[in-house]
């Protein structure tokens, strides 16, 4: 992607934008955009059409920034805001450039009401005061032999009726006019009334009149050349009307133009004659063939002031002693035509003039009416138009309608058929009511200007003088050797292969090898420019292929080439030349992109995709660069490895891949010695259990003696009343029933034994069950043994089971009858209505503490302290006996011991149940408990301990052998 | 805290204060009631709980079953138990009268088709499961000091001896030397045996006791809201 440079802040930018992002300046400038500025150049002005009305004042003092479109005061020549240039950079050369006419002729037309009289210029107000007399004296012409045709032909004398009409205008004024100067009024005397301004010429106001003292200063150097003295010999008769207004009459007084001749007391001005004016005076005065332009101002009795030369400047003093050059080249008109005048040297003057000027002495006929066009300008570098304008060819109004024609170039050419068509310029300038076919020689019949016509034929005269009749010893070097140059047929042939010198330019030594060369040949060949030595032989071709350019026809307006900014390598060949490179001044007209050196494109291509400038090119890679990973670009140094460390290494990769690789198991044969270990500790197991059960009954006799626990608890269950229902839980397993059973039996036959009936529930599914079915074989055992008969419902019965753990106990000591309805068997619908629980339902709101006492058989410590802390609370005047494992006893005595104890009673495990057995007396005795008791006592004591003890010296010693093998081997 | 958990955190709070003033304002009646009410409700849904264990003990085995998992053997025996128990007690009522005059299935938790599943699978399975453990428990206390002697091991095995001496039927072959004052030797070696150990219970016991009124003071200040997840 492009990068374009910001002209005002120097970022870099994308080319696709129009403004910098950066300050909002104008990147590209509005090349197609070619609005005539105030300073524009008066070239451009036929591209728009004038305006009736000229602009408001209000706006031309302000300039709008063509890249911020800021407002900027007038003076400025870049933007206050965005530092954008304002105007182009053809301001800078306004003494050289033709826009410096332009500013010229807008002073002139500025305010005139405000410009004093006192302040015009010396020579304004010299044409003011004296154009009956005129001050200057004016050579005399040549005769009509050595004048070209063009000039003869404008040597005739010019009648008033002639004068064109904004030439008339020069006439002294009748009557002063309220909004013009002075000097202008004199100059619009005639006028019935002031014409309209064109709108290529900008409103007076932007630039205020100049004083008189600097009007020299100010005044283009292309009017100081003709304020300089010209050689009247040579004065061509092409001078354009506009031009005789400052010029005397001639002896034929009838062909001054009007505002010329109307120039009053010319004795009387004498001394407002500008110095200048003088000057142009004294060789007037010796050149015998002035033309009648010239001749006009150019009194004889009006001496040359030595005084005013020193005011003149130089280069304007040395301008008579110009030779006259020989009008060969023919590719333009107005720098020719000086050189086809007589040169008539003053010799009060022509020392000090340079010699390029005096080369331009004899130029009495340029074209003022192209005052952009300085008389210094060399010929190459003329802008196009302008030699297309001054080429020879066919008279371009003919072909061109004058309607067609810019105005500026149909009051040049065309303008003589109705005062319509003049520029406003001119016709304000001129007698606005004077018919155009009226000037006689200044205006030819089809319509060109004479100067211009005068122009086109010298252009194409060949008998105009040869250069080698010049003296040419002051010419500059290029003019010098302009006139000394052979001509055609002493040229060397031009070919592709010629051999070209060292001084010719690149692009001309680049077209030899190209054939591009060969071109040049046949538009040499036609060309009758000489050779110069100095231009050499690319100068030559240049002049011949000017030679070919046919004039722009009157009414086309001028072409810029958009080539114009290229090399010449890459101009279009127009009729096999190249075009001449621009010259500088020319160059510094154009726009300033065009004219800043092209940035080299940046190859670049990388676009952003991601964050916030994805889609622009030419940024930074923020991503590639930071965010996406890379290898790493540092050098990594190259290890130096010994011998013996790549041994290692192979080494060390050899154990990694061996043990990378599986391995078989090695099959182990199985343990036989464990395996007849663990039958063993079976078999002594189970003879430690039946040895003492069928082979030696009584090795272990029940307890003698009861712990007070127990004792405690069958005091406890020895003091429930009978009227009151107990209420046994059953909160323990099928697993624990082997050790809990017998205790809970022993209690259950207590109980019922007393006559307390026997209400039974469970926190645990299986206990409810179990409940049930170690009260119902109580009961049936009971019946047996004691004759009593216990029924379900009556003597016993069983809620069931009692969910929610802690908060179903809870709710159960608040409130017995919301937790059960029915009992576990599903017998009765209605559990608090039965026989069993009917006197605790007729008590009002009872609860726990209308039990006669809890039974708790919890085979862990958890469900144990559950009833402990949740139903206590509720049931404190129900004595609360726990019946638990041998392993829950620690847990649960401290709830025994003490003062007042939370449980009455405890009895712990399979001793407690023999305990509670033997306290209470034969009757309670079971025999499950005593066969319990037997085979526990064997199991521990014969099973457990002995190989407990014996096992582990065993293994002891065996390990002692293993270390001693271990540390022997 | 959004708006689902401070109503949680509210109705725990709520809840929780309700049923400790209840406790502790038994005579309020207001209380009294609202902590009855809040314990029916919990124990309700306690009762569902149960429900909803079995239907998902159902599940997992059965998805056990279907996907070859290992062990799905034992979940079919599982399964089969499940189903049998369900049956029997939904098709009793409706078999009984073709069932001989002997033969009384009954009905409820208490049938005698229940109760003969509880005495003769339930109540001997676990017996035998409770002595499997006794085997294992000798058997690893008879490798201890193989496995690994060290000091620790040592002591494990010392203390088991005496406790096995201590809480066992005393067999008439040994002998039981009084000691000290109508303290025998059975009787020191029960003492060796339960003073550390109670001493242990009760350390566990308090420890626990404040851990639970931590707890309590947690919850009901919200500090701790294990409802939240």
């Amino acid at each position: 992607m492009a990068v374009i440079r910001c002209q005002a802040c120097g970022k870099p930018n994308p080319d696709f934008l129009e403004e910098c992002q950066f300050c909002d300046a104008r990147l590209k400038p509005l090349t197609g955009m070619l609005t005539p500025s105030p300073n524009a150049l008066p070239p451009l002005a036929p591209m728009t059409p004038p305006a009736p009305e000229p602009a408001p004042a209000a706006n031309t003092n302000i300039i709008k920034c063509q890249a911020c479109g800021k407002p900027n005061p007038a003076f400025l020549d870049t933007c206050q805001f965005c530092d954008a240039r304002l105007k182009p950079l053809t301001a800078q050369f306004t003494d050289d450039a033709p826009a410096a006419t332009t500013e010229w002729l807008i002073s002139t037309r500025a305010k005139p009401a405000e410009t004093p009289a006192n302040t015009l210029p010396d020579w304004l107000q010299a044409m003011e005061a004296s154009p009956a007399e005129p001050p200057m004296a004016m050579p005399e012409p040549e005769p009509a032999a050595e004048i070209p045709e063009w000039m003869r032909g404008e040597s005739e004398p010019i009648t008033p009726a002639d004068t064109p009409d904004w030439m008339s205008a020069s006439a002294p004024a009748t009557a002063a006019e309220d909004e013009t100067p002075d000097w202008l009024k004199a100059m619009q005397a005639p006028t019935a009334e002031p014409a309209p301004v064109a709108d290529w010429m900008p409103p007076a106001e932007i630039t205020p009149s100049a004083p008189a003292s600097a009007a020299d200063d100010e005044m283009p150097d292309w009017l100081r050349a003709m304020q300089s003295p010209q050689p009247a010999g040579e004065a061509p008769t092409a001078v354009p009307d506009w031009m005789r207004t400052g010029a005397e009459p001639t002896p034929a007084a009838s062909e001054t133009p009007a505002w010329m001749s109307a120039a009053p007391e010319p004795a009387a001005a004498q001394e407002d004659v500008p110095d200048w004016l003088r000057a142009m005076q004294a060789p007037a005065s010796e050149a015998p063939a002035a033309p009648d332009w010239m001749s006009a101002p150019s009194e004889p009795s009006v001496p040359a002031q030595p005084a005013a030369e020193e005011d003149v400047p130089d280069w304007l003093r040395t301008m008579p002693a110009s030779e006259p050059e020989p009008a060969e080249d023919s590719s333009t008109a107005w720098p020719v035509s000086p050189r086809t005048a007589e040169p008539e040297t003053p010799t009060s003057q022509g020392a000090d003039m340079p010699d390029w000027l005096r080369a331009m002495e004899p130029s009495a006929a340029q074209p003022l009416a192209m005052p952009d066009l300085p008389a210094s300008t060399p010929e190459a570098e003329m802008p196009d138009w302008m030699r297309s304008a001054s080429a020879p060819g066919e008279p371009a109004a003919e072909a061109t309608p004058a309607s067609d024609l810019p105005d500026w170039m149909s009051t040049l050419g065309g303008s003589t058929t109705a005062a319509e068509s003049q520029p406003d310029w001119m016709q304000s300038s001129g007698a606005s009511g004077t018919p155009v076919e009226s000037t006689p020689a200044a205006v030819a019949d089809d319509g060109m200007p004479d100067w211009l016509k005068a122009m086109q034929s010298s252009a194409s005269t060949p008998e105009v003088p040869e250069l080698g009749q010049t003296p040419g010893g002051d010419l500059p070097d290029w003019m010098t050797a302009m006139e000394n140059a052979p001509t055609q047929a002493a040229l060397p042939p031009v070919s592709a292969d010629m051999a070209l010198p060292d001084d010719a330019p690149e692009w001309l030594k680049a077209m030899q090898g190209t054939g591009e060369l060969g071109a040049l040949e046949s538009t040499a060949a036609e060309s009758q420019i000489p050779a110069t030595e100095a231009g050499g032989d690319w100068l030559s071709a240049l002049r011949g292929s000017a030679a070919e350019l046919e004039p722009l026809p009157i009414g086309e307006a001028p072409t810029f080439s958009s080539h114009e900014g290229a090399p010449p390598s890459d101009r279009p060949v127009s009729g096999g030349l190249e075009e001449a490179a621009l010259p500088s001044w020319l160059a510094a007209m154009k726009p300033i992109d065009v004219q800043a050196a092209p940035l080299d494109e940046e190859a670049d291509v990388y676009e952003e995709r991601v964050g916030v400038l994805a889609g622009m090119r030419g940024v930074l890679r923020a991503e590639p660069v930071v965010a996406l990973p890379r290898k790493s670009t540092v050098q990594v140094h190259k290890l130096e490895v010994t011998a013996d460390q790549t041994r290692q290494a192979n080494v060390l990769a050899a154990l990694v891949s061996a043990d990378i690789q599986a391995r078989t198991a090695p099959k182990r044969r199985p343990a036989i010695l464990p395996m007849v270990e663990r039958w063993l500790v079976v078999l002594a197991l189970l003879v430690a259990i039946a040895l003492p059960l069928y082979g030696a009954p009584g090795l272990f006799p029940l307890p003698t003696t009861i712990s007070p626990q127990t004792q405690a608890a069958f005091n406890t269950v020895n003091s429930l009343p009978a009227d009151k229902p107990a209420l046994v839980v059953f909160d323990y397993d099928p697993a624990q029933s082997g050790e809990l059973n017998p205790s809970a039996s022993a209690l259950v036959r207590h109980l019922l034994l007393r006559g307390i009936t026997v209400v039974g529930l469970s926190t645990r599914p299986a206990g409810a069950a179990l409940g049930d079915v170690l009260m119902n074989s109580v009961a049936l055992s009971l019946s047996v043994s004691e004759s009593f008969s216990y029924t379900y419902g009556v003597n016993y019965i069983s809620l069931g089971y009692l969910p929610g753990g802690p908060v179903g106990v809870a709710q159960f000591a608040s409130n017995p009858q919301d937790a059960f309805v029915n009992d576990f068997r599903g017998v009765h619908a209605d559990v608090w209505n039965t026989s069993a629980l009917s006197g605790l339902s007729a008590q009002s709101g009872f609860t726990l503490n209308n039990f006669g006492g809890l039974i708790v058989l919890a085979a862990t410590p958890d469900s144990a302290r559950t009833w402990i802390e949740q139903a206590h609370p509720q049931a404190l005047a129900a004595p609360m006996i726990a019946v638990v494992s041998a392993g829950v006893e620690p847990l649960l005595l401290p709830y025994a011991e003490g003062d007042d104890p939370v449980l009455k009673g405890l009895i712990s495990g399979l001793p407690g149940a023999a305990q509670y057995e033997a306290q209470a007396g034969a009757g309670f005795s079971h025999d499950s408990t005593a066969q319990s008791w037997t085979t526990l006592g064997g199991g521990l004591i014969l099973g457990a301990l002995p190989l407990l003890i014996l096992g582990n010296i065993i293994a002891s010693i065996v390990s002692l052998m293993r270390r001693r093998q271990q540390r022997r081997g | 805290m959004k708006l689902t958990k401070l109503v949680a955190t509210l109705i725990a709070v709520g809840t929780g204060w309700i049923v400790l003033l209840g406790y502790f304002l038994p005579e309020v009646e207001l209380f009294k009631s609202a902590n009855q009410s809040l314990l029916g409700i919990a124990s309700q849904l306690a009762a569902v709980v149960v429900l909803v264990g079995a239907i998902n003990l159902f599940l997992v085995h059965t998805k056990k079953l279907t996907g070859n998992t290992p062990g799905w053997f034992y979940s079919l025996f599982v399964l089969f138990g499940l189903v049998a128990v369900i049956l029997l007690n939904v098709v009793a009522p409706f078999v009984a009268p073709f069932l001989p005059a002997d033969v009384v299935l009954g009905v409820g938790p208490a049938s005698n088709a229940n109760l003969f599943i509880f005495k003769y699978i339930q109540s001997a399975a676990g017996a035998a499961i409770a002595g499997l453990i006794f085997f294992f428990l000798v058997l690893a206390g008879y490798r201890v000091l193989g496995r690994r002697m060290t000091l620790a091991t040592f002591a494990f095995v010392v203390s088991g001896a005496i406790t096995l001496l201590a809480l066992a039927p005393w067999p008439t072959f040994l002998p039981n030397p009084e000691v000290y004052d109508n303290t025998t030797l059975r009787d020191l070696l029960r003492t060796l045996t339960l003073i550390p150990s109670i001493a242990g219970a009760r350390g566990l016991l308090l420890g626990i006791a404040l851990g639970v009124v931590a707890t309590g003071l947690r919850v009901l200040l919200a500090q701790d809201r294990p409802y939240r997840e």
